[in-house]
């Protein structure tokens, strides 16, 4: 969503340091050795992630080649999360009710790990995963890359499997950020460093209107 | 190591980005004040390069939305949502108590292109951009067929998809250009020596004349204090 239509939402990040010589035939490697693998049916795993095509995001199948990814000079990529997550407590409750009419005795410890091994078991087939894409644009001339979310969890999960995928380093850009970046004097530079806030605006707030 | 040092220490080994947290707040507040007073067509040949061919329009204007946020009263958040929201009685007065706005929206004309978008303090985030599109949305791809031959639309979706994404792309660029640049004008007068007294001097007066234009039944007392007519009587 925000990338092709409606309002774009979206964090600024720098990547640092260079992007290789022959980037496209590395990254489209990279990208599809941590491509998204959806969960499967008799798996124990809860949670998957991974680069999809922006266009395509659900069609797990398909490799994604440079031609999926390269536009002009940005990598436009999707980050598909899947988790599944299961209803547990009313359903091992029930079995242990069921187990005790039936055996007239209280579950043991290995009895109740088992029944919630076939819960889990049961409940996998029958649930379908939470899924959530969001892209990313990764403007390569410019060194700089729009993730379409702002939720800090889920932004710092994007960043260890770009960081991971890309072996490159990407840090948020705000405003701090922009003024410790900008060309300056070093006389200014030192200004800035030693820089407070001042109590400008708490000023304000202690004058009378006159 | 008394209580002190320990937060003298602290605040040493603060990471230059934490340490300069409050320049997103202090840069939008500056901005609320100063956007009549930068010349938006200069701004925008300065600030944008690209665009130097001879653009009809060029306006750059404070949006409909804004919050606010105490440095003073943790937690403390103002909305403020408004068909025009340039000297505001609300906003002054929280301004004046202390506050600092948080998020921004901004409204950019180039030419026939106006993008929409807020700018928000904390994590340097653009929320809500609107931008002009080539096509009119249409479904998930914002392809609007009738643009196009019916027997054509097929072939041409996938480039159109890409035309759009390069477009959109291109004016997010405009937004983060026209930020980047405001801000760098911000920065340069904020380390200036005459930023306290030039700068925040004008912030101050704004303020004065305009909550004293909002009250019109209140008057100046002849010291410093702002009284209520029936408190001067009594």
């Amino acid at each position: 969503m925000g990338i092709l239509s409606g309002s774009s939402t979206y964090l600024r990040f720098k990547i640092e340091g260079e992007v290789p010589s022959g980037y496209l035939e590395l990254f489209e490697k990279s990208i599809n050795m941590r491509r998204f693998v959806p969960l499967h049916v008799d798996g124990e795993d809860t949670e998957s992630i991974g680069w999809v095509s922006f266009q395509k995001p659900y069609d797990d199948d398909a490799e994604i080649f440079n031609d999926n990814f390269l536009f002009n000079e940005s990598i436009v990529l999707g980050y598909r999360e899947d988790s599944i997550s299961y209803p547990m407590k009313d359903w091992i409750r029930k079995r242990l009710e069921e187990f005790q009419e039936k055996n007239q005795s209280v579950a043991s410890w290995q009895t109740k790990k088992s029944i919630e091994a076939a819960v889990v078991g049961e409940l996998r087939k029958r649930i379908l995963p939470k899924s959530k894409v969001i892209n990313f644009a990764w403007d390569i001339s410019r060194g700089e890359l729009r993730f379409f979310a702002r939720g800090k969890s889920i932004a710092d999960r994007f960043i260890s499997h770009f960081e991971q995928t890309f072996q490159l380093k990407i840090n948020l850009i705000s405003f701090a950020d922009l003024a410790l970046r900008t060309d300056m004097s070093l006389m200014d530079k030192s200004l800035l460093e030693t820089l407070e806030p001042q109590e400008i605006f708490k000023i304000i707030a202690r004058t009378e209107v006159n | 190591m008394r209580a002190n040092d320990q937060d003298a220490s602290l605040e040493q080994n603060r990471t230059p980005r934490l340490r300069l947290v409050f320049l997103g707040a202090e840069f939008l507040t500056w901005l609320y004040f100063h956007i009549d007073q930068i010349g938006c067509e200069a701004l925008v040949v300065d600030l944008i390069p690209k665009w130097q061919s001879p653009i009809q329009k060029m306006q750059l204007h404070i949006g409909k939305q804004m919050t606010l946020k105490s440095l003073l009263i943790a937690d403390m958040r103002i909305s403020i949502s408004a068909s025009t929201l340039e000297e505001r009685g609300e906003v002054l007065q929280s301004i004046r108590e202390g506050a600092y706005i948080d998020s921004l929206s901004l409204e950019i004309t180039l030419g026939e292109r106006v993008h929409n978008f807020v700018v928000q303090a904390g994590d340097g985030a653009i929320t809500q951009a609107k931008t002009t599109q080539l096509f009119k949305e249409s479904g998930d791809l914002g392809f609007d067929a009738s643009s196009f031959g019916s027997k054509d639309e097929q072939k041409n979706e996938e480039m159109d998809v890409e035309t759009n994404l390069l477009i959109r792309l291109s004016n997010l660029d405009e937004i983060e250009d026209l930020i980047n640049g405001l801000f760098a004008r911000f920065l340069k007068r904020r380390l200036a020596q005459a930023f306290i007294k030039q700068d925040i001097g004008a912030i101050r007066q704004r303020i004065s004349e305009g909550l004293i234009a909002k009250l019109p039944k209140m008057i100046v007392n002849s010291g410093t204090e702002l009284k209520r007519e029936d408190e001067v009587v009594a």
